[in-house]
């Protein structure tokens, strides 16, 4: 069991990561971003290729596949969505669905469909221990990636808790009139929303490929996952998706010693439809009366 | 101070506004008085360039902000409270006061906390406490201490004395008449027309989008017709 819990934590860390970027889209724009999968997509093969082609070490190719990930996300709010902004919803999620049906299919015919592997870029040891009756055996990538999304959600929080801008995207997520009633660009805040989004999406995207194979439709399932992910933190919540990415990690991870791996990617979805009868606001999600 | 001329401004079908031509003068309280939907707040978020007029100007300070984002607005010199006071539940007291300064470069953001602080002190003891927890009567402060910490030459009030208990809307009232005093400008919104007449200059009456009646707040208040319809006597 504790086995499975460290096992869960590494990949329900990448969940979180996936999850944050999605619900702080949603929480200002009020879009179901269905690119988000495909800008987790293009991180992982901008870490694929800028270590297959320049051997850079995985630190460097965190940081390329960030920056990418962080530009299409950029260019897809400047090209798709800003344009449609004060339009009707529906449109918005359909131009959302359309352009990520088109990401996903024109990385198919530039990378091939096939899967690939990531290159060792550095040694994978096993670590094991003894505690008392049971033997862990912890793989180091998991450790690093642990770390590394542990980092990013520090410098995040920061981001949020510290900076003028970081409180208020919080802000926007709660009112977005207001916001601009401080003064506050809303299109600058729009722009910064879908950068930090994208490059925490790309740093998934990295993170995801030093443990599994990647191909040009890996988004697609992250995408929804995400979304699930962050309806059980309570969309809009950054505290609540991180919690509820590390916990679907070791759900999922738990659960397949009990049921097979077949049905792992179903229960994201049985806990989001779960969440959504059981208590539509998520773990974090807030709800305070009106006060008179 | 602020002319607004001739503007129209729609929700679809709906003609909010029709031909409103209405000024505020630099240290004035201006009121705007009228019955519910007559569109005062359609007026101040016209103001705030939140909505748009096809037809006729905005200036502030003999420039012209028809046109002008929201920010550059604000940037300006203008700050609105609004209708609901719609502070940021989720953030911290001090967190909204801080935002209130977001368009502010100089560094005396902390020295005016200290001030809003002074001026409401039930904020003061409550500046850690998430917004939203607060009571309706602190959270209306607090809405008006976010506005002013943009340090405006104008400031919006929308209703700011919307379902308050009598003691608080007293309070209200005194403490708009204290930053008048302070030397801003306000142009208020109520449907409390008694107390907003009571603290201000001038005022305008509205009804279905158009200026009906405009006048010294002293005559308006006496003015029969307004009697009968806003001060119920
Ligand atoms: N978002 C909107 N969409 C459509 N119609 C609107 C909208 N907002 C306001 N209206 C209409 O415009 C008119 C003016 O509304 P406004 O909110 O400015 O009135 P008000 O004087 O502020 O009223 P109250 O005292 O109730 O706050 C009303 O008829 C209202 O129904
Ligand atoms: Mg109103």
């Amino acid at each position: 069991m504790l086995q499975q819990i460290i096992n869960g934590l590494a990949l329900g860390g990448v969940y979180a990561l996936i999850a944050i970027g999605w619900t702080v889209v949603f929480g200002i724009v009020g879009l179901i971003n269905w690119t988000h999968g495909e800008v987790f997509m293009i991180g992982a093969f901008a870490g694929y290729l800028v270590i297959t082609t320049y051997h850079v070490n995985f630190f460097v190719a965190l940081v390329v596949a960030m920056f990418f990930g962080g530009l299409v996300a950029y260019l897809i709010e400047r090209l798709a969505y800003r344009p449609l902004r004060t339009g009707p919803k529906l449109a918005l999620f359909i131009t959302a669905l359309g352009a990520s049906i088109f990401i996903r299919n024109l990385a198919a015919i530039i990378w091939e469909p096939q899967s690939r592997a990531y290159p060792a870029t550095f040694e994978a040891s096993v670590m094991t221990w003894q505690l008392g009756s049971t033997v862990l055996t912890i793989n180091t990538l998991q450790i690093m990636i642990f770390a590394v999304t542990l980092v990013i959600m520090a410098f995040l929080q920061w981001f949020i808790t510290r900076t003028m801008m970081g409180k208020a995207m919080l802000a926007a997520s709660q009112d977005l009139e207001a916001v601009s009633l401080m003064g506050v660009d809303v299109n600058h805040l729009i722009t910064i929303t879908f950068w930090v989004s994208g490059m925490l999406g790309g740093a998934a995207g990295v993170l995801v490929g030093v443990l599994y194979a990647i191909d040009p439709m890996m988004g697609a399932m992250a995408g929804l996952k995400g979304w699930a992910v962050a309806v059980l933190g309570g969309v809009g919540s950054i505290s609540g998706a991180m919690v509820a990415g590390l916990l679907l990690g070791v759900i999922e991870n738990i659960s397949t010693t009990f049921i097979s791996s077949g049905y792992r990617d179903a229960i994201a979805f049985v806990i989001m439809i779960a969440t959504l009868v059981i208590k539509p606001t998520g773990l974090m999600g807030f709800k305070f009366e009106d006060k008179v | 101070m602020l002319e607004i001329n001739e503007i129209n401004v729609y929700y679809g079908h709906i003609h909010a506004i029709v031909n409103a031509t209405l000024h505020v003068d630099q240290g004035e309280i201006v009121t705007i008085i009228g019955a519910n939907g007559a569109g005062k707040t359609t007026i101040q978020k016209t103001i705030m360039g939140l909505l748009h007029s096809p037809t006729g100007g905005i200036t502030f300070e003999g420039e012209d902000i028809a046109n002008c984002p929201t920010a550059s607005i604000v940037g300006r010199g203008i700050a609105l409270v609004p209708e609901g006071r719609r502070i940021f539940p989720r953030l911290s007291v001090a967190d909204n006061l801080v935002l209130g300064a977001y368009s502010r470069k100089d560094k005396f953001v902390s020295q005016d906390m200290d001030k809003m602080y002074q001026l409401f002190p039930r904020l003061a003891e409550r500046r850690s406490q998430l917004a939203g927890t607060l009571s309706g009567g602190e959270q209306q402060m607090l809405a008006m201490g976010r506005g002013l910490m943009s340090r405006p030459k104008l400031l919006l009030l929308d209703e700011p004395s919307m379902g308050l208990a009598p003691v608080l809307v007293s309070q209200i009232f005194h403490t708009i008449t204290d930053i008048n005093r302070e030397g801003v400008t306000i142009l208020l919104v109520e449907q409390n027309a008694r107390r907003a007449l009571a603290i201000a200059n001038r005022g305008y009456v509205l009804e279905a989008g158009k200026v009906v009646l405009e006048g010294l707040a002293n005559e308006l208040a006496t003015n029969d017709d307004v009697q009968k319809a806003y001060l119920g006597e």
